[in-house]
């Protein structure tokens, strides 16, 4: 029943609202096949409530934005499911395309386009192009918008034995997040840029300069902080001969993230760097230790 | 004609297995299957809370933990009991995921990564998110629970914060997310030592070093110049080595530590004693030394082989270097670091892959082992089992293994059952001069150390806020440093003091990157890490010679269909794989931020997005192989 997520359960007795918070947390617990039967039973009464109704049509909306997010995720990802997600998309689009699911739906159809989601499926990147535009052309203020431009940008990209089209796609995403510096995914296309730069069409230079930019509105992903943060000493230091910049991202490995593993091998970098500049008078930090406590100290009781 | 007794041995077997087969059935049937967390009896609610810590004193320290927590004014009013269930861990990965699967799992779950439905994002379909609890504070690291003066140093944090790893170790990459939450830290992996054969192996030595005419033993272990290919002995022949031998210090240097267990080899055979070896190896610990090793020895590569430049160099990219040229098992430093560890491996006892971790313990605490690697888990029952008991503490009891033992005193104070006293120290690097020392400087950090005993709230457990309730009690404070006290565990929360005797297991954080080193035996290299897993056992077992090694390596490496570039292929393909599981996680925030009226593009959503994006659908692997090869196809299969 569960497993295969079509509707012969017996939801008789709960209401629209008790299925739905339902659903939404079998989503939440990655439980797709469940979320989808739920979704189903959801949109199956909204379709059937007789005259127009705004609960109705708002549920319509949600359980087809699940149903579709669950047909889309739902393991093994099969060529029905995939084809089901795109046309549940579709049509909420084309009903409601001025419904909060509609940028989203529109972004997750361009996601299907561009994923392989099963054996048989091939990458699209003109279609998926095509849903990431309109998501910038109809939105471009909303949250989403910044998502929309790494993705389309990451269309360009994607084409790296084609130096062109590489170029395309970082202009795009510069010249979109200097319209747009206080998006929500600023710090995102920053390191975007930093990564491209550096690792594809190997410009350190220009890759240091975005990482910083990234910095400077800080990194989103704590876990790797440590590696960006020497990854910018690293090049500053031995590819573009710029000491200062190494020193202070050195510095910081040792004080904001002693416990990376990397902040002894910071200190060597620092001693290397106090040798070679000794005009730059470059400070090296001791490394926190992990118990200040005295270990001597009895353990307190119970208060 | 004999008689036939019914009931000869086999007759009684019979009985026995059927008796236990029929108790066995009316034990299950007489389970109710009802909804766990409801007593039969009394009507409580019990909380059970599943682990396979069996080392000694950690069920005992967790009882008292739980015997406290119930005795809790809101928790008795409530009913609540929690229980522990010890399971060993043999069989637990298959017990947690039968019932995870089935729904009758315990309301909390020790997290084992062996499990598979605590893999990747599964674990989000069986184990409740602790993200959103740990960023309100633990209220039990407030007065009542905690003094006044203690809590200050805690207050406006979160419960996340208050972990000396701020709860990394519960964290899921794949789903930007907490699961779980670490009660201990683990520190970093050490070297026992009896500090009684130590002594006498360093006595040996000084009678030795000051001979007239020094004994061939002795010589051996000095370092010569290299005559042949390689150099023989460990350790210039200098004043240093003289003042060394003079005091009472462990080996400081690994060149010193391999003197120690050549004159370990002499007093066995003075002793004639065949069972005494200088370290108590097994299939245990030689991946302990050669993980350990593998540091300092080849740090030096991991700028040029880590690809995606990341914090860590993974078994493809090892691989894909080898490839490339970027290191070769004929550089010097390569070189040097089998040399070093078929020398650790030499001071093993014979057959020492056929022996386990518990045989090595064993053979240890018996006094036939000069030292011993393992981690902080086995110090508890390491030092019991060495140094008894003192008399009249807690410990000495009836019960104890000690009890009845003979009374020694050692440094003033009375212990039962002591055989010797323990020393722990760190896995020394050559000390300069030494053999090695040119490759080897620094040793490797463990300042990355993660907490562990990681404990999950099950999602369909009926008592989920009492279970977390629970563990927001373990890891409070207090509670959290007088368990690990107990346990000879380092405590995970901060300003938590460790027990005395455990203090040299704090995570030393100078040394080298742990993970920036080559991995030919990472988790991705699927081929290349079973061949190499398997001749390194030859090689350092002394089955096969180390040009034996390399050959073999070498050809399986340049095999088409299995070796590098099937390696580099799967990579990708793994990395399409972990794009799309990006891709749920992303679906599944985004979908819940909608369906719940919350702002889109919360923290959490971009930072899989930033994931996801930054993998640019796979292509990465492909932009690799075309600078590394540029005259190469990416392979395809």
């Amino acid at each position: 029943m569960w497993a295969t997520g079509c509707g012969d359960a017996d939801f008789t007795g709960q209401t629209d609202a008790e299925l739905l918070t339902q659903a939404t947390d079998e989503l939440s617990y990655y439980n797709f096949d469940r979320a989808y039967g739920l979704f189903a039973e959801i949109r199956r009464r909204a379709e059937e409530t007789e005259g127009d109704s705004a609960d109705a049509e708002n549920n319509w909306s949600r359980a087809t934005f699940g149903m579709a997010t669950a047909a889309q995720n739902r393991t093994p990802p099969s060529p029905r499911m995939i084809q089901e997600a795109a046309d549940l998309y579709a049509e909420l689009v084309e009903r409601s395309p001025a419904s909060e699911f509609a940028p989203r739906s529109l972004l997750n159809l361009g996601r299907l386009a561009e994923i392989q989601d099963h054996r048989q499926d091939r990458t699209d990147l003109e279609a998926a192009r095509r849903y990431y535009s309109e998501v910038l052309e109809t939105w471009p203020e909303a949250a989403i918008a910044g998502e929309a431009a790494l993705r389309y940008a990451d269309t360009f990209v994607q084409r790296y034995d084609n130096p062109a089209s590489v170029r395309e796609g970082l202009l795009f995403i510069a010249s979109w997040i200097a319209e747009q510096p206080e998006s929500p995914y600023a710090s995102v296309i920053w390191e975007y840029l930093g990564q491209v730069h550096l690792q594809i069409t190997q410009e350190p230079g220009l890759a240091i300069e975005n990482y910083r930019q990234a910095d400077a509105v800080g990194f989103i992903e704590p876990t790797v902080i440590p590696s960006l943060y020497w990854l910018i000493a690293q090049v500053s230091a031995e590819q573009l001969n710029d000491p200062e910049t190494a020193a202070r991202y050195y510095q910081r490995i040792i004080t904001e993230t002693p416990r990376s593993g990397r902040a002894f091998e910071a200190q060597l970098a620092l001693g290397v760097l106090a040798e070679a500049h000794p005009a730059l008078e470059i400070e090296i930090p001791a490394i926190e230790e992990f118990y200040l406590i005295d270990p001597a100290d009895s353990s307190e009781p119970a208060p | 004609m004999k008689p036939r007794y019914f009931l000869n041995a086999n007759g009684i077997g019979l009985v026995l297995v059927l008796g236990a087969y029929v108790v066995s059935v009316l034990t299950v049937l007489s389970h109710p299957s009802e909804p766990k967390g409801k007593d039969d009896t009394d009507g409580r609610r019990i909380v059970r809370m599943m682990h396979w810590q069996l080392e000694p004193g950690y069920r005992e320290a967790l009882q008292r933990v739980i015997d406290e927590y119930n005795a809790l004014p809101h928790v008795q009013e409530a009913n609540i009991e929690i229980q522990q269930l010890d399971v060993t861990e043999r069989v637990y990965s298959q017990i947690l995921n039968v019932h995870t699967v089935s729904g009758t799992a315990p309301d909390l779950c020790q997290q084992q990564s062996r499990s598979k439905t605590v893999a990747g994002a599964g674990i989000a379909q069986y184990f409740e998110s602790v993200g959103q609890a740990g960023e309100k504070p633990n209220p039990y690291n407030a007065p009542p629970y905690l003094s006044a003066e203690r809590a200050a140093s805690l207050a406006n944090r979160s419960w996340r914060e208050t972990f000396v790893d701020g709860m990394q170790a519960g964290w899921n990459g794949e789903l930007q997310d907490y699961f779980s939450v670490p009660t201990s830290s683990l520190g970093g992996t050490k070297i026992y030592y009896n500090q009684t054969l130590m002594a006498e192996a360093k006595a040996l030595m000084r009678r030795a070093w000051a001979a007239s005419e020094r004994p061939a033993w002795f010589e051996a272990l000095l370092l010569k110049p290299a005559t042949g290919e390689t150099e023989t002995g460990y350790v210039p022949d200098t004043p240093a080595l003289g003042e060394w031998l003079e005091g009472d210090s462990p080996p400081e240097t690994l060149g010193q530590m391999l003197m120690v267990c050549g004159a370990i080899w002499e007093i066995g055979r003075l002793r004639d004693d065949n069972l005494l070896v200088p370290i108590s190896g097994s299939t245990y610990s030689d991946v302990v030394f050669a993980k350990r090793y593998l540091v300092p020895f080849t740090s030096q590569y991991s700028e040029s082989v880590n690809l995606n430049q990341d914090r860590l160099v993974s078994g493809a990219e090892t691989w894909t270097g080898w490839k490339a040229g970027a290191w070769s098992f004929d550089d010097p430093a390569m070189t040097a670091y089998f040399d070093c560890i078929s020398a650790i491996c030499r001071q093993f006892p014979p057959g020492f892959l056929g022996l386990d971790r518990e045989q090595a313990r064993r053979r240890f605490v018996s006094g036939h082992a000069g030292m011993l690697a393992t981690g902080l888990f086995d110090a508890k029952s390491i030092f019991d089992a060495c140094e008894g008991v003192v008399v009249g503490s807690e410990e000495d009891t009836p019960t104890s293994a000690a009890s009845g033992q003979e009374v020694t005193v050692v440094e003033g104070v009375e212990r039962r059952g002591y055989r010797f006293s323990v020393g722990v120290m760190d896995f020394p690097i050559p000390g300069p001069g030494e053999r090695w020392s040119s490759y080897a400087k620094y040793p490797a950090s463990a300042a990355n150390a993660n907490g562990e005993g990681r404990f999950m709230v099950y999602q369909r457990s009926p008592n989920k806020a009492w279970a977390l309730d629970f563990l927001k009690f373990l890891t409070s404070l207090r509670i959290n440093e007088q368990f690990n006290r107990e346990t000879n565990w380092l405590p995970i929360i901060a300003g938590a003091a460790p027990a005395p005797q455990i203090t040299a297991f704090a995570p030393d954080p100078y040394g080298l990157a742990p993970d920036l080193r080559l991995a030919p035996d990472g988790g991705n290299a699927l081929s290349m890490r079973t061949l190499y897993t398997g001749q390194f056992k030859n090689y350092i077992a002394g089955d096969i010679s180390f040009e034996e090694f390399k050959q073999r390596i070498r050809g399986a490496a340049e095999d088409p269909r299995s070796g590098v570039d099937r390696v580099h292929f799967e990579a990708w393909r793994t990395d399409l794989d972990r794009i799309r599981n990006a891709e749920s996680a992303i679906a599944v925030q985004a979908a819940l931020a909608l369906l719940q009226d919350e702002p889109e593009a919360g923290e959490g959503l971009r930072r899989v997005v930033r994931r996801s994006v930054l993998k640019h659908n796979g292509i990465l692997n492909r932009v690799y192989w075309q600078q590394q090869f540029p005259d190469e196809p990416f392979p395809s299969y």
